[in-house]
């Protein structure tokens, strides 16, 4: 009967339940107008919203120039595939990873000495610098006009599996694994030891510090943490548009993921990010669908939400105790 | 070789001299107290000693090591705790997660990645004897940010004592406690200053007469006196600066 | 060689008071209330839109007097509708809201003026080239500069000569300093925001000629207000006016001799100061600080 217990927690659990909602997003969607490219850029958002949320809900970081990383996302991946190699797969998407986690780690080993305000000022800084080095750098960026005519590697596993990405539906299934795997790790972490002390470190610095904690470490290692997933996200990106742009850095991108990631309820929930940014982009692709002017609607949509529910969705769920979920997030 | 010695800390914050040439040097399993009036610079004393802020001159020793220019977070390997006069707990999590923070930080598994949290029996079996050490039983589940004023003040306390610590640098651990509670922390300093070096500052006369074994007065960031409890009673430099002031004798 | 070194650092000095008028209103806001005011970047946009309109039918003086008007009193309302409600939330909120309001604002602008860009040419008496005696100069950048240096001298002596003056330099403070002083701290706050928006507005209208008016000119424009604040250090009013002239010689500078990177040398600055002095050059107090 234990067993069978278990096997049950794990139905019920969050993390299975998301991942079946957003398996059958692509089939949902479709009724409410949206096409199945929407649902790629969600769920590449969403992987980007729960590294950025790491920082924002768990260490209590706010980052605003977090778009930088989802740019060196893409371009790491454009520029393998363009100089090195689009024979190995899993290469280009690699390259995104590190060349982002090798620059995030670098940037948090700069600036965890601070916190707060301070903080978020110098990643603003930084996030512009990378911004203007990938749209003035044209001999490695292709400076305006990016780097262009990506294609989407074929996965090819000797003996099990063949496959082509170019289809859309096939394409997003292939980035629901990479979610489910990111989810999956992010999770752990921040149920982990180590993601305890991000947690205190968001409560109460000093305090930490005082337990012995090293907390310069602990910030920097969750940048990096963040930083490499976040290149994941802009990896995958690079794959879904099939180019890598400046523009994907620029400082207000930065500003939506933080709005995505709050207003979904990020700081109490772990989920809250998903919802955001599933919210923020289908809402731009369904008002945009009736009128130029969604941002007028946006910008009034985003002045109510933050007015009247500051805690975000999720976090308003988990204020009326409508969904009790077993350890979701400190 | 004693066992804290502090020669000759300065601080200055813009023209301010916070705290002015202080030399101290404390015994081990000395209970000694700090009082003097607002301003003196007694927190300031702690924060210098503790590594949260730097001094501008002077030098700390630790059992003959010098610990002056060491960060705030070696302060717990090297056994040295401490509470705060503001709340200062971790407000979102329970007494039994605030406690097993610090035992966590103590038993050194700060960079665990995957292992759950939960799991960590040997971190989790060593909450109860912190519970039970300062008097929180029953409490174990309650959010610090739910629990009385007095109750967080004991959790302030249990926190600095999950690094195990030989020294408690308590900063007014009975202000704003309601007469009960502090007959409950007088207990609880007393149980502690049997094992433990402690330095204590407090405004409550009541609470410094009745555990100290000795004590120093500050006053504008230097030392005005020092010495055994009835000595500094009946010091008349010591009266002086309280003028009007806080003997609740 | 040489009067082409003067030329390039002239621009930067007047890019530097460009700068520090965008940053200025900023500055106030943050100071006084406590919130990193990211409409400032579309307000400052708003200006230079209101400017183009007015200025064809009543003319550039009329318009940079009226322009700036209406968007101080823009941002009066917007302070009392909306900002207000934030001030003693996570200084997050104020952020998000702002930067939610910059877009629906941005999306206005849009809408009444379309998505394309304009230009508007400098003023007749402004265009051509003055003559300087050791060197010829761009007319509409000196009158530029000199307009500049009027608004912050202007400011200056509002702050510091005035009453209402002290009252809000006495509000960079402390606002209990403002409440002891038996203020209406209210209208006092919807006051400096709508100071704050003028500035941003007449900042637009100073800089439209030569930047082009664009919907894309708010987001902009946000960045040298954030980036001379750092750098100059908040609460100074001398900072902000420092750190201008810092920043904008660097960049003409950078322009002459290494175009590609002046775009991102106010970043580098920016970066070298905070680490070096986090107060920044001239900073006295920290609202920033934890």
């Amino acid at each position: 009967m234990n067993g069978l217990r278990k096997v049950l927690s794990l139905i019920v659990h969050p993390l299975t339940v998301t991942l079946a909602l957003f398996a059958a997003f692509p089939l949902v969607l479709p009724l409410i107008g949206g096409h199945i490219s929407l649902a790629i850029e969600v769920l590449i958002m969403s992987i980007f919203a729960l590294a950025f949320n790491l920082l924002l809900g768990y260490t209590g970081l706010t980052s605003f120039g977090h778009a930088a990383y989802l740019g060196l996302g893409a371009y790491g991946f454009a520029l393998c595939e363009i100089h090195l190699t689009d024979r190995i797969w899993f290469a280009p998407l690699l390259s995104g990873i590190l060349l982002t986690g090798i620059i995030a780690f670098l940037v948090g080993y700069v600036i965890s000495r601070k916190r707060g305000v301070y903080y978020s000022l110098l990643t603003l800084a930084i996030g512009q610098l990378i911004y203007f080095i990938a749209f003035r750098w044209n001999e490695v960026t292709g400076g305006e006009t990016g780097l262009t005519g990506l294609v989407r590697p074929r996965i090819e596993i000797p003996g099990i599996l063949s496959l082509d990405l170019s289809n859309a539906f096939t394409f997003y299934y292939f980035v629901l694994v990479l979610f489910a795997l990111s989810a999956l790790i992010l999770w752990r972490i921040i149920h982990s030891p180590f993601g305890a002390v991000l947690q205190i470190i968001k409560q109460n610095e000093v305090r930490a510090r005082y337990l012995g904690y090293n907390t310069f470490w602990y910030k920097c290692i969750s940048f990096t943490i963040s930083g490499l997933f976040s290149g994941l996200a802009g990896a995958l990106y690079a794959m879904f548009t099939y180019c890598a742009f400046a523009d994907y850095l620029y400082w207000i991108n930065s500003g939506d993921v933080v709005m995505m990631t709050l207003i979904g309820g990020g700081l109490s929930s772990f989920f809250g990010p998903l919802a955001g940014s599933a919210f923020f982009l289908i809402a731009r692709n369904l008002i945009s669908s009736f009128t130029q002017h969604w941002m007028i609607f946006m910008g009034i949509i985003f002045v109510i939400c933050i007015l009247i529910f500051p805690e975000g969705f999720l976090g308003v769920l988990k204020k009326t105790r409508l969904f009790r979920f077993r350890g979701s997030g400190g | 070789m004693e066992f804290i010695d502090v020669q000759n800390l300065a601080k200055s914050f813009g023209g301010l001299r916070a705290v002015d040439g202080i030399s101290l040097q404390v015994k081990q399993g000395e209970l000694v107290s700090i009082i003097g009036p607002n301003g003196a610079g007694k927190s300031t004393l702690f924060n210098l000693m503790t590594g949260y802020i730097r001094p501008d001159t002077g030098a700390v020793y630790f059992q003959g090591k010098e610990i002056t220019h060491l960060p705030v977070y070696k302060m717990a390997s090297l056994g040295i705790s401490r509470s705060f006069q503001l709340l200062n707990v971790f407000s979102e999590l329970t007494v039994f997660e605030n406690i097993r923070m610090g035992i966590q930080a103590h038993l050194g598994h700060g960079y665990q990645f995957f292992t759950r949290l939960d799991g960590l029996k040997e971190i989790r079996d060593r909450v109860p004897a912190i519970i039970e050490r300062v008097g929180l039983e029953g409490k174990e589940t309650a959010r610090a940010k739910d629990l009385s004023y007095g109750d967080n003040k004991i959790l302030d306390m249990a926190i600095a004592l999950t690094a195990d610590p030989t020294v408690l640098l308590l900063d007014e651990p009975t202000s704003g406690l309601a007469l009960k509670e502090t007959g409950r922390m007088i207990d609880l300093i007393r149980k502690l200053s049997e094992k433990l070096t402690i330095l204590l500052v407090e405004h409550d006369m009541n609470v410094v007469f009745s555990v100290s074994q000795r004590i120093v007065v500050m006053s504008q960031g230097r030392i005005i006196a020092e010495g055994k409890p009835e000595e500094i009673r009946r010091n008349e430099t010591v009266q002086e600066a309280y003028l009007g002031g806080e003997w609740k004798c | 060689m040489f009067s082409h070194f003067l030329n390039h650092l002239f621009n930067g000095v007047v890019l530097g008071l460009l700068f520090t008028v965008i940053a200025l209103g900023f500055s106030l806001v943050l100071g006084v209330m406590g919130v990193v005011n990211f409409a400032h970047g579309v307000l400052f946009a708003v200006g230079a839109y209101f400017a183009f309109s007015l200025a064809s039918v009543m003319g550039f003086w009329w318009a940079l007097i009226i322009s700036p008007i209406l968007v101080g009193l823009i941002g009066m309302l917007l302070e009392w509708s909306l900002i207000k409600r934030i001030y003693n939330l996570n200084p997050l909120f104020g952020l998000l809201l702002t930067f939610s309001i910059a877009m629906g604002i941005e999306g206005l602008i849009k809408l009444i003026w379309g998505p394309q860009g304009y230009s508007i040419p400098a003023p007749p008496f402004a265009s051509g080239f003055i003559n300087l005696g050791f060197m010829v100069y761009s007319k509409y950048r000196f009158v530029q500069g000199l307009l500049a240096l009027v608004l912050i001298a202007g400011l200056w002596l509002f702050l510091e000569k005035t009453t209402y003056g002290a009252v809000i330099k006495a509000g960079t403070i402390s606002s209990e300093m403002v409440m002891a002083l038996g203020k209406n701290l209210p209208r006092l706050r919807t006051l400096v925001f709508g100071i704050g928006s003028f500035l941003a507005g007449i900042a637009g209208v100073l800089t439209a000629p030569m930047w082009g008016i664009r919907p894309g000119i708010g987001a902009e424009a946000m960045m040298p207000a954030l980036v001379v604040v750092v750098v100059g250090g908040m609460g100074s009013f001398y900072g902000s006016v420092l750190a201008g002239q810092v920043i904008g010689i660097i960049t003409g500078l950078t322009v002459m001799f290494y175009p590609r990177l002046s775009d991102l040398m106010m970043y580098v600055v920016m970066l070298v100061v905070f680490l070096a002095r986090p107060r920044g050059l001239m900073g006295t107090k920290s609202i920033l600080e934890e």
